[in-house]
């Protein structure tokens, strides 16, 4: 028997379910403060039966696990995961840490107390999210566990956010989970930190990369080369976003698949089921790295072996729990 | 003489009595209940509500003021029961503590949009209930007036003329300025107290003589906030001192011009607070002024009518 990989899910501590994965989406999402305003409606039932319905269509297509990258400040509800798992079948991830700076709360980025807000003070929040269950604040503590840090580096951030990451570090450190850490520009300070406090880049998903200006600058390539997995990740979005057309992502693929590197690479969408409010449009869906990418990737001579790689060995392996890899 | 909107609807200005014009049931930063350790039921808030107010109404309280605003953990919903199960006075807010603390949903927002939410709520009610809010907050963020505070300040205003009530601020920084921009929309100062005058960080009692002779009010509302207790907060001032920046206001003739208030948490949320209640305003500050031989006319003149002139709306023309 293969070794059966144990992961933290929304639902607890379980087995990986069988399937795609896919590394780096998000649920559900809230502008912070339109849920304070009434020309915001914000109907649960609808907002539940969108998403199950498109949990469902990736489930038809293949799909066997969701990770949700949207970390605690931008509209997580750990109840409404665990529930939509329970009715779909789909197994959730749901990651601990903060999404861009500019969505925390002024608790973080104002505090009053003797000392202020620190490092520590953060990486506790984001540890204990992983061993002790998922926050439902101000009540209680899910029995979803946090099964991966997320982190999201933004332009003009300003020191909070290296606190920030150092912070996701050392829970990572802590509890051996994996970081992904999402950039639009360079990402050479981020890791930095990353590094810094001893996070083993194979532990480390670079998400945002299939940038066009990152291909053709060949970042992928070079960060795989140095061991962290490679995020392309923006499936369906289109170029005029800034993102690399269907063609270069698969070509890419393949030519880390060449390199001897197609371990160190994941295919994902950076959809939002439901999106409220947010600032700026959001593009792809759960479906499209299954109908559309896979397609596309076989097309252009990719194999079975490089899809199950890419969507199921490489995914298990960093959502896995390294002390608790049981041997059959 | 004119109503004031409390929690359970109008009240007339004549049943204010004492009043506390600038308090917290619970005022929490956002992403305080991030950290677990911090959280605290419901029943505990109102438990720690009822105590500190009941004691508070003992003393001869009769109206409590929450200045929590929108997204600090303001609860309507909550403050009915406290109001109900106390039987104060309990006046709520719109507005917002400081640009600092406003999320990011409300950063573009135009002073048109800001003044249209105030008076959404000054007059249909706040968040999905049919409870109006009385007064308007607004504040001063760290480092002085923001781009977005001066909106904000901009939309107070033109709400409190629309509706009648008074605003109160967060911060005595850049008092002229504030001043300004209220007069700018056509705000009278008398409906305006420049708040936390008293706040350790920021102390000048010559600008507060100069609100008071401009004809708004000084908040001295931070009372009990005290460097003598611990732990030290950063708006903290001794005792004797405050008591000092009050009597010189006193001595010039601006007792008509002073707003009192303890600015105390009956549970603060993510920060922790010395010991204070809203019940020391009558247990320790007015012995305080009655020790200075201040007279129990001017101690009316704090505690009953100015509230009574800030809180009672203004008949719109």
């Amino acid at each position: 028997m293969p070794a059966e990989v144990v992961v933290n899910s929304v639902l607890g501590t379980d087995a990986a379910a069988a399937g795609a994965v896919l590394m780096s989406e998000s649920i559900f999402a809230v502008m912070p403060g339109a849920d304070l305003v009434p020309e915001v409606t914000i109907d649960r039932a609808e907002v539940f039966q969108t998403l199950r319905r498109a949990l469902e269509d990736f489930r038809v297509l293949g799909g066997g696990t969701i990770v949700d990258l949207g970390g605690l400040t931008t509209g997580r509800d750990a109840e409404q995961l665990a529930l939509l798992s329970e009715v779909t079948g789909i197994q959730i991830i749901a990651s601990t840490g903060f999404g861009p700076v500019w969505t925390v709360g002024s608790h973080f980025t104002n505090n009053v107390s003797e000392g202020g807000m620190t490092v520590d003070r953060i990486a506790d929040i984001f540890r204990r999210e992983i061993t002790e269950g998922l926050l439902a604040p101000p009540r209680e503590r899910t029995d979803g566990r946090a099964g991966i840090v997320s982190l999201t580096a933004a332009p003009d951030a300003g020191p909070f956010e290296a606190d920030v990451f150092r912070a996701g570090a050392r829970a990572a450190v802590a509890t051996g989970s994996a970081v992904s850490v999402r950039v639009v520009d360079d990402a050479a300070a981020a890791l930095a930190i990353v590094e810094d406090e001893g996070v083993d880049p194979g532990r480390v998903i670079v998400g945002g990369l299939d940038r066009r200006g990152h291909l053709e600058a060949g970042l992928p390539l070079a960060l795989a080369e140095r061991g962290y997995v490679v995020g392309l990740d923006h499936v369906g979005w289109p170029e005029q976003t800034g993102y690399a057309a269907a063609d270069a992502r698969v070509s890419a693929v393949l030519d880390l698949f060449e390199r001897g590197l197609g371990d160190r690479v994941i295919v994902s969408s950076s959809a939002i089921g439901v999106a409220v409010e947010l600032p700026a449009p959001v593009h792809g869906d759960f479906g499209g790295v299954l109908r559309d990418f896979v397609p596309a990737l076989r097309a252009a001579g990719g194999t079975d072996a490089h899809v199950t790689q890419m969507l199921e060995t490489t995914p298990r392996r960093l959502l896995g729990i390294a002390d608790t890899v049981r041997e059959d | 003489m004119g109503i004031v909107n409390t929690v359970l609807g109008p009240v007339p200005t004549e049943a204010l009595g004492i009043t506390a014009v600038h308090e917290h049931v619970a005022f929490g930063q956002h992403g305080w209940s991030l950290e677990s350790d911090f959280w605290v039921t419901e029943s505990e808030i109102i438990a720690a509500a009822e105590r500190n107010i009941r004691e508070y109404k003992r003393l001869g309280g009769r109206t409590y003021v929450d200045l929590t605003a929108i997204g600090q953990h303001r609860d309507v919903e909550r403050y009915r029961v406290i109001a109900r199960t106390t039987g104060i006075n309990f006046v709520a807010c719109t507005g917002f503590w400081t640009g600092t603390g406003v999320r990011p949903y409300f950063w573009d927002k135009s002073v048109e949009y800001l003044t249209d939410l105030f008076v959404k709520e000054l007059t249909v009610g706040i968040d999905d209930t049919n409870v109006k809010a009385g007064v308007i907050k607004v504040g001063v963020s760290r480092g002085g007036l923001s781009e977005l505070d001066q909106r904000i300040y901009k939309a107070a205003a033109r709400a409190a003329v629309m509706t009648g009530v008074a605003v109160l601020t967060h911060l005595s920084t850049e008092a002229e300025r504030q001043m300004d921009l209220f007069e700018g929309e056509g705000l009278s100062l008398d409906r305006v107290v420049i708040g936390h005058a008293d706040a350790g960080v920021d102390i000048d009692r010559r600008r507060d003589l100069a609100v008071a002779e401009r004809g708004a009010y000084v908040g001295i509302d931070n009372i009990g906030y005290e460097t003598e207790k611990h732990p030290r907060v950063p708006w903290a001032q001794a005792r004797r001192e405050r008591l000092g920046q009050l009597l010189d206001l006193l001595e010039a003739g601006y007792a008509h011009r002073v707003a009192v208030s303890a600015d105390a948490d009956c549970v603060p949320l993510g920060w922790v607070s010395p010991p204070h209640s809203v019940a020391e305003l009558l247990n320790r500050f007015v012995p305080d002024l009655r020790e200075e031989g201040v007279g129990e006319d001017v101690i009316q003149q704090l505690l009953v009518t100015n509230p009574a002139n800030l809180l009672t709306m203004r008949t719109v023309v």
